[in-house]
């Protein structure tokens, strides 16, 4: 029920690790391959689990981690001997804390103009999904050609201007988004 | 309109419901409540009902908005395992309670009693609703009355999504834990607004009743977390541990694994100094099964820390005394903490592991005028009622009336171990050198010298465990390495504990 | 009959001592502390002695007379006292003498006159060892002090003359500070040893420290086996050395060698022994002070010269010959030293105690492991937060940053931080790795930051992830769980009325 956001679980392997220097990783565990970190797989191989150690393997340095402590998401870990504060993040989690922090402040528009002159031939997306940056969001169809037009941002839709079969004008207003750069 | 034209209709316009209810919550960074019910549940498994109720009094001019009345109610498998759950939708009418949604709560709430099976009630509510007046609040009535009549025969968890005023806040203080997210959920009996007109100070919503503020100060929610999703799932996780309703086994993980290095750890980690602090939680984590220990109250009366945690696979509750906060002595709040978590052990059928470290109750005139007495009188009336089986380990400090307290032998604890670092007495050193040897230290010339002289003593000769364990109060000084596989041994030991309670309505716990 | 020898002295350093006194056919005997009963070394001696040191007692090596008395009952031939503790001590060295047992180093007088700033440098200028221009002996007071600054130039530095360890030092920049800063170190050096006597020297802004490793023997033979570097300092702390130094030419290393073989000479010195200098930026030396006793660091001179210095103390303290000559002295590629300390490079070298619960060392021919601790060893409070050192050697300077940074690679300790990590950012660092690193190091370049780097940042958000994403998937789905059956209705029906 309900049109977006049914809770997945398995779909949820995307986790966002977040440094308190503001440094950020976009993290994929996929269930077979290599995770994939800010969008290239990486040939991190890991190697074994004792008490409290987790060792990696990468272009042939080890990389031992120890769990130092965690705090619901808030995670410290040491890599050889060096400690990394992460706070740690589902992406649907990262998006909903960009709204909290975000409340009562001018909200980043992120408005999608028609390029040109056409017709809507198809909305692929309604009101308060998540949408991805080049995720495609409705089909215009111009001289003949129909055009996917894309999510420019990370976030969500927050209103849609306009309906299947209407005719737009250049520039004119779609789709509003509210960023959330993740 | 043929019968399925209506039902497709209808069906539409809850879907219509939903994905503006989306809309509304996402961009409060909240999600809605069918999503809340996705999170909470295995996928898949929520079986929904009364979604089409009306309200008693609809003044809505779209009817089809208000389907529901503004609440969730169905069952679901939580590690598939039964729960019953309701959770309220702030995009209907605010999720105000009137007397259809409150009936549907009182619904599922005896369907939850009538099956043994966990209740948990996600809450973000305006409060009563104040067109249908007095009967939403008797709908109120019937939600509590069912809370009371349901406690300590399944377990009941509240989690706050968002507001929670008024007479609402009972529902949630008469369950067994609450959850509350930080920046999106508030508790108070009265708001902001009416602090201001009766007593002209100002507060936020936030600082009255944040998330924060009950789980540090006030001590009403036993968790806080960052995220609504992180709340929700740490409820699955809570209900891990629990058994269904309390004629239920508990659950057992088959995971039960453990630091096996750090068991020799235990023999250094309390320091030679009595007067310095150590982490009780790192004691804790080694001796239960890696990672299980799941606190309560964390941020609550920090000089004790109670939870849950597993050993060898099995649920235990844990009462310690935390040594690095107020030296582990015991006060008003801690009590109070301390009470209701064996309370709630016992209810459940949940073996209680003591970890002792304590030198006393806090001393002070605000303590006494508050009533240190009556408060400290909880934690002693419910080790003594509860019969699941109860061991105690002294660790360190165990003086006084906070001996007694903690669970000792003649209070009805099963097995009161001791490591060789336990120093069990009537008073400290310090202050019974002073009433004991008065005469000899008005004397002394040295005063110093012989003080040092007499701590020493007084040390080898009363305040240590051989003492106790000679005269069977302690029934064995263990080896702290060694206190994983002992207390395994005595739980197994204990686990057929028979305990027969003399005939009565209910005792009179020192409320 | 075998030589028994007592090592009144406790982790690494007492396990290199056994073995060079098993190396001599010698049986060695420690001191088991009740602050650590459990400690590596313990293990590796012929003979434990409980010290019985109970809590609240200053542990068992800074005891003299207790250290005495059981040598005496223990029928000891020898004290060897290591560093720290009461290697310096010369009321401990004429005590030992006292009752017939051999102190493994240098005179009592020896011990006390270098001991004593003043009287170390008045016997360093009868050698002719050049000093940092300086008061003649202890100022009487701020003015004086000031009166002086102002004949050699600030910025000047305040010592105290028992001091050491950086207590009792200030630096004075201009003429306007001195009064205050004069009273403080007064002060401290009055809380700190007992006596305020303050000297003054001119202040080096970017000195060098370097040190020259002495040997002699009780019948006048004294040779030098080269120099040492350790101007990774942090508050006048060594962290890692380096042998030899790249900032000495031949010429200047046999000037400063032949200096300091001459001194000790002229004092009459014997065992082993160092010669510090200080060497400012225009490649000018002083003479600083003399440590009569065996330094940490000592490895590093030991792989390029491959003498076994505390082999000779030994051999020295039993009136021995050195059989060596400075000729036969040969310098062979390069060493650098890593000490392990259990410190938070990332929190202001702020100590760390508690349990390792694992600790791997790098293997390998060029690599020399000392260390005083092992899987399970408890890090206390009560002593040095040193634990180990790794010493490589390699055939030249590049070859061995090169080495040591693999060894660093290979060396985990799980349960603890170390100083390992910041050892690691020093050998990456430009001002190292072309030598032009000082004793300021530390506090010009050093930024927690330098201990990171961008593949382990990733490694660790990647692990921190994971454990995240294996409690976060397993919440989320089934736990696997079994059914306790051991409650049954005869065990409810009681509980429950």
């Amino acid at each position: 029920m309900g049109t977006s956001y049914i809770y997945k679980r398995d779909a949820t392997r995307l986790f966002i690790a977040l440094r308190e220097n503001g440094k950020r990783f976009k993290i994929y565990l996929p269930k077979e391959s290599k995770p994939v970190i800010d969008g290239e797989e990486q040939d991190i191989n890991f190697i074994e689990q004792t008490d409290s150690q987790y060792c990696f393997d990468w272009n042939d340095k080890r990389y031992n981690c120890e769990l130092v402590s965690r705090d619901q998401n808030k995670t410290i870990i040491k890599v050889n001997g060096v400690e990394y504060k992460f706070s740690l993040e589902s992406i649907f989690s990262y998006i909903r804390h960009g709204m909290i922090n975000k409340d009562g402040k001018q909200l980043n528009e992120n408005d999608i103009l028609s390029p040109m002159p056409g017709k809507i031939v198809d909305i692929f997306l309604s009101e308060g999904d998540l949408v991805n940056v080049g995720e495609p969001i409705l089909s215009l169809e111009a001289m003949k050609m129909q055009n996917e037009i894309t999510a420019t941002c990370n976030g969500v839709i927050q209103k849609i201007h306009i309906v299947q079969g209407q005719t737009v004008m250049k520039d004119d207003l779609l789709v509003e988004i509210t960023s959330i750069d993740v | 309109m043929n019968k399925n034209e209506i039902f497709e209709q209808r069906l539409k316009a809850l879907q219509k419901m939903e994905s503006n209810a989306a809309v509304k919550q996402h961009l409060k960074g909240k999600l809605t409540a069918r999503e809340r019910i996705n999170v909470l549940f295995d996928e898949g498994t929520f079986f929904e009902f009364d979604a089409f109720v009306e309200p008693a009094l609809n003044t809505m001019s779209d009817k089809q908005s208000s389907f529901g009345d503004g609440v969730v109610v169905g069952r679901g498998l939580v590690q598939g395992r039964s729960v019953f759950a309701y959770a309220q939708d702030f995009t209907v009418l605010g999720g105000s309670l009137g007397y259809a949604h409150g009936m549907k709560i009182a619904k599922v709430q005896e369907m939850a009693l009538k099956l043994g099976a966990p209740i948990v009630g996600l809450i973000d509510s305006g409060g009563a609703r104040i067109q249908e007046g007095v009967k939403s609040l008797s709908a109120y009535a019937q939600i509590f009355r069912n809370n009371v009549r349901s406690s300590g025969i399944i377990p009941q968890i509240s989690v706050i999504l968002g507001p929670a005023a008024g007479g609402a806040v009972y529902s949630p203080a008469l369950t067994d834990f609450v959850f509350m997210t930080n920046q999106t959920s508030y508790m108070f009996v009265t708001g902001p607004d009416v602090v201001k007109e009766v007593l002209n100070e100002d507060i936020d919503m936030e600082g009255l009743g944040g998330g924060n503020v009950h789980a540090q100060k006030s001590g009403v929610a036993q968790f806080v977390y960052d995220d609504e999703e992180h709340a929700i799932l740490y409820v699955r996780k809570l209900l891990s541990y629990l058994p269904s309703n309390n004629f239920d086994p508990i659950p057992v993980s088959t995971n039960t694994h453990f630091f096996e290095s750090r068991q020799s750890y235990l023999n250094n980690i309390v320091p030679d100094d009595s007067n310095r602090p150590y982490d009780m939680k790192e004691i804790i984590n080694i001796i239960v099964d890696k990672d299980s220990f799941f606190e309560v109250h964390e941020k609550f009366a920090q000089n004790i820390v109670v939870g849950l945690a597993r050993l060898d696979g099995k649920t235990i509750g844990i009462v310690a005394n935390q040594p690095k906060v107020m030296a582990g002595t015991l006060d008003i709040n801690s009590s109070v903490k301390g009470a209701r978590f064996v309370r709630f052990c016992d209810c459940y059928n949940i073996p209680l592991l003591i970890l002792e470290d304590v030198p006393g109750f806090l001393p002070g005139i605000n303590q006494e005028h508050s009533g240190i007495i009556r408060n400290g009188a909880k934690l002693l009336y419910a080790f003594v009622e509860a019969s699941v089986p109860k061991i105690t380990v002294i660790v360190r400090k165990s003086y006084g009336g906070a001996y007694i307290v903690m669970s000792s032998k003649n209070t009805g604890g099963d097995f009161n171990f001791a490591w060789p670092t336990a120093e069990i007495a009537v008073m400290g050193p310090e202050g019974a050198i002073k009433i004991v040897n008065k005469n000899e230290l008005a004397k002394a010339d040295n005063k110093e010298e012989l003080k040092k002289e007499l701590i020493a003593k007084y040390k080898n000769e009363i305040a240590n465990p051989y003492r106790a364990e000679e005269m069977g109060l302690i029934d064995e000084v263990i080896t702290p390495s060694d206190t994983r596989n002992v207390l395994i041994t005595a739980f197994e030991i204990l686990s057929n504990k028979q305990y027969i309670k003399p005939q009565r309505k209910h005792g009179n716990i020192p409320l | 009959m075998k030589k028994r020898i007592l090592i009144a002295n406790r982790s690494e350093i007492a396990i290199r001592i056994i073995r060079s006194a098993h190396r001599l056919g010698m049986l060695a005997v420690v001191l088991q502390s009740d602050k650590e009963p459990d400690a590596l070394y313990l293990k590796y001696a012929d003979e434990i002695i409980p010290a019985k040191d109970a809590q609240n007692e200053k542990p068992i090596f800074l005891n003299a007379e207790r250290i005495v008395e059981i040598a005496l009952e223990h029928q000891i031939d020898m004290i060897h006292p290591g560093y720290g503790f009461m290697s310096e001590n010369p009321d401990f060295a004429a005590l030992c003498e006292e009752n017939g047992i051999n102190f493994i180093g240098p005179s009592p007088e020896l011990i006390r006159n270098m001991g004593i700033k003043t009287i170390a440098k008045k016997m360093a200028i009868e050698a002719g060892l050049p000093l940092v221009p300086g008061s003649d002996g202890a100022v009487k007071d701020a003015a004086k002090a000031a009166e002086y600054a102002a004949s050699i130039g600030y910025p000047v530095l305040l010592k105290a003359s028992a001091g050491g360890g950086g207590r009792g030092m200030r630096i004075v920049e201009k003429a306007e500070t001195m009064e205050r800063l004069f009273k403080s170190a007064y002060d401290e050096a009055i809380s700190a040893f007992g006596n305020g006597d303050l000297f003054i020297e001119k202040y080096l802004t970017n000195p060098k420290h370097l040190e020259f490793q002495i040997l002699g023997d009780k019948h006048g033979n004294v040779i030098h086996l080269g120099e040492r570097e350790c101007s990774l300092q942090r508050k006048h702390q060594k962290l890692m050395e380096e042998a030899p130094s790249a900032s000495l030419s031949p010429e200047m290393r046999k000037e400063m060698g032949d200096m300091a073989v001459k001194f000790a000479k002229q004092i009459g010195y014997f065992s082993a022994g160092t010669i510090e200098y200080i060497l400012d930026e225009s490649g000018t030396f002083y003479f600083m002070e003399m440590n009569t006793r065996i330094q940490v660091e000592h490895p590093v001179t030991e792989m390029i010269t491959g003498v076994d210095l505390v082999d000779w103390q030994i051999k020295v303290a039993m009136g021995e010959k050195l059989s060596l000559t400075q000729d036969d002295i040969k310098m062979n590629g390069w060493a650098i030293e890593i000490r392990v300390n259990t410190e938070d490079p990332q929190n202001r070298f702020s100590p760390q105690t508690g349990f390792i619960e694992k600790i791997h060392f790098p293997t390998s021919k060029d690599i020399r492991i000392e260390t005083g601790v092992t899987h399970g060893s408890i890090v206390t409070p009560y002593f040095d937060s040193m634990i180990a050192k790794i010493i490589v050697h390699g055939k030249d300077r590049p070859d061995v940053i090169a080495k040591t940074l693999k060894a660093l690679n290979e060396f985990s300790l799980i349960g603890l931080k170390t100083t390992a990590p910041f050892c690691r950012a020093v050998l990456q660092h430009e001002e190292f790795v072309t030598a032009k690193y000082t004793t300021r190091w530390v506090d010009t370049y050093f930024t927690p930051e330098m201990l990171e780097s961008e593949d382990e940042e990733l490694v660790g958000a990647l692990a921190a992830t994971i454990i995240y994403a294996t409690d976060y998937l397993q919440i989320a789905s089934e736990i696997p769980t079994s059914r306790n059956e051991s409650l049954n209705l005869w065990v409810l029906n009681k509980r429950i009325n």
